[in-house]
């Protein structure tokens, strides 16, 4: 579980977080929503460590973050982050492997193991063909798979992923999501920013609404995405078919 | 699958390196026979060889070769080599294409010190080393545009921070220059760097340092991949980013130091090189590394080539390598369509 208690977080002057307090749940498709900067890629930040926050406390496992060394969080938690832009010509391969780093021992090569790490996971997320090529011969989308690949190679048990199917089709979107879901089963805790909320209402084990930097609503997608909550949050209206998703209607 | 495409990136890798090699060994065989005096390819390998067992024939071709010409050529060679990899690891870990020990301004950093020193000496009579100060300025000039480019590194502002600190100390270098009257000419080979008048002790300085240097880089290299994720990828992956980005930063420097300190600021070899191995073959650094540090030696040695043979007077190496790297850099910048910046 990661929990997150009290927490306050400002960018300079402008405040993003005042004594945000949430329970992540272990083992489940959590998705975090909200409108564009309500703080959903801030708390992941916070979480994955790029940013320090001013007050409070975020705890993996009962373990604050900082408490975990640099090895051993990068065994814990992977983060799939929004920008991987800058990146050198590797071949998606090696740029794959790098993923493998946290399980290698310094100075050794890439074991059988490691190698079989990929490979599995190369088939789940049907990447075997991006292989020898380097990563500046690839499609935005084509990245995103390959970056959601990196971050399951690193076979830890938390991930956190921001908005990392936004460039994919819908078919890759799909299957990445169906390979996640059932990556939860056996016990990965996934975290994801997303805007589909459709998607979010099929896949979500649990979702987490955010407005302005607050917690609007937590729990199961169908007791979180409600009629009136969507227009609360987003202001916008929607007409909910039971059991099938939602269609958003122009008007505002 | 995998150790396929593992073992096929390894094998462009070994063929290239014998390539680079046996065009190195090519090219220093023709470079000794090169130049004013006539010498032919095959009496130059007689001296060297007859040196090496150990024979002596003390004549006048024998020190033309021995004592000047290769200990020239093989500075060429290493320094070119020291350039290139230093050239590698400030782009790789300031996340920068652009970046290299010229744009970045460490090379004229290392120079001005290297000009100071001189100038003290000449003044006061003194006999400072010069290399450890030019060391010393490198890294100053390394952590001045660090704290001007800020936490970022990932910008134009790092080259920005780059040219003008590097046009700071130039003007410096002028300054020196100029207070020094007469007596210039040990100055002036500062400002455009040159390979005349190397002896082996010039070699005893370069071969320890680059050798040493990139042995730990390359032994480090698959930390180097990581880095040029970014520090807060790396440090996701396991990587203490900023402890291992200073490691190698100081190695570029030291690198660079020690290059400079012997040649003087020869522009853009680390630009160039690095960069059409990376588009043409891969940006990993267990073989980026090496393949820069043998064809960085080798367009050095052939730079020195044209600047001592194609016109009457010798120009400085800095010059044709500047003339044909400056360009190239304009076409980089322009041309950011690798999606490498």
């Amino acid at each position: 579980m990661i929990s997150i208690h009290d927490l306050s977080f400002s960018y300079g002057k402008k405040l993003i977080f005042n004594g945000l307090t949430l329970d992540i749940p272990k083992g489940q498709f959590v998705s975090i929503i909200g409108p564009n900067g309500c703080g959903k890629s801030t708390l992941l930040k916070l979480i994955g460590g790029d940013i320090d926050y001013q007050q409070g406390y975020i705890s993996i496992e009962g373990k604050s973050l900082g408490e975990y060394s640099t090895i051993e969080i990068s065994k814990k938690l992977a983060f799939n982050r929004q920008n991987m832009n800058g990146l050198f010509p590797f071949t998606c391969l090696d740029y794959l492997l790098m993923g493998r780093r946290p399980h290698k021992k310094q100075f050794e090569d890439y074991t059988q193991d490691d190698f079989e790490k990929v490979e599995h996971v190369l088939k789940q997320t049907d990447t075997q063909n991006f292989l020898p090529k380097k990563l500046n011969e690839i499609s935005g989308g084509e990245l995103q798979r390959i970056n959601v690949a990196k971050s399951l190679i690193q076979d830890t048990p938390y991930l956190l992923l921001d908005e990392s199917f936004s460039a994919m089709d819908i078919y890759h979107t799909i299957g990445t999501l169906n390979l996640l879901k059932k990556l939860t089963q056996s016990g990965k805790t996934i975290v994801c920013v997303m805007h589909d909320l459709n998607l979010v209402y099929q896949f979500s084990d649990y979702v987490i609404l955010f407005k302005q930097g607050k917690i609007y609503d937590t729990g199961a997608p169908n007791d979180v995405l409600k009629e009136k909550s969507i227009k609360d949050v987003y202001g916008i209206d929607v007409d909910y078919i039971d059991n099938r998703g939602f269609i958003f209607r122009g008007e505002m | 699958m995998i150790q396929n495409v593992m073992a096929k990136e390894k094998r462009k890798f070994n063929s290239l390196l014998v390539l680079g090699i046996l065009l190195t060994l090519l090219v220093i065989a023709i470079s000794v026979s090169l130049g004013e005096a006539d010498i032919s390819v095959k009496e130059g390998y007689t001296v060297i060889f007859d040196k090496i067992i150990g024979q002596d024939r003390s004549d006048i071709t024998e020190s033309i070769v021995w004592d000047i010409r290769l200990p020239r050529i093989l500075s060429g060679l290493l320094i070119g080599a020291g350039l290139a990899m230093s050239g590698v690891i400030f782009q790789s870990v300031l996340r920068n294409p652009l970046a290299d020990p010229y744009t970045i301004g460490v090379s004229t950093g290392a120079a001005f010190g290297a000009v100071l020193i001189i100038y003290l000496n000449m003044v006061y009579g003194l006999i400072i080393p010069v290399m450890p100060i030019a060391f010393a300025c490198a890294l100053l000039t390394l952590f001045i545009i660090l704290k001007i480019a800020g936490q970022t590194l990932h910008s134009t502002r790092l080259i920005l921070a780059g040219i003008i600190v590097g046009s700071i100390f130039s003007a410096g270098i002028s300054l020196l220059k100029s207070m020094a009257g007469e007596d210039v000419s040990a100055m002036v080979f500062w400002l455009m760097g040159r390979l005349s008048a190397k002896s082996w002790l010039d070699i005893l300085l370069l071969l320890p340092v680059i050798s040493i240097a990139g042995i730990i880089a390359i032994g480090k290299s698959d930390e180097l991949d990581v880095l040029t994720l970014g520090l807060h990828e790396a440090r996701s992956v396991g990587v203490d980013a900023n402890k291992s980005a200073k490691i190698y930063l100081v190695l570029a420097a030291l690198m660079t130091a020690v290059c400079v300190s012997t040649s003087g600021v020869i522009g853009f070899i680390g630009l160039i090189v690095p960069h059409l191995i990376r588009i043409g073959f891969t940006a990993k650094h267990k073989y980026l590394l090496p393949l820069s540090a043998v064809f960085g030696g080798l367009v050095l040695m052939v730079s020195d080539n044209i600047s001592r043979l194609l016109f009457h007077v010798e120009i400085p190496v800095g010059v044709i390598t500047t003339l044909i790297g400056g360009p190239f850099f304009i076409y980089i910048y322009m041309n950011k369509k690798g999606e490498i910046l």
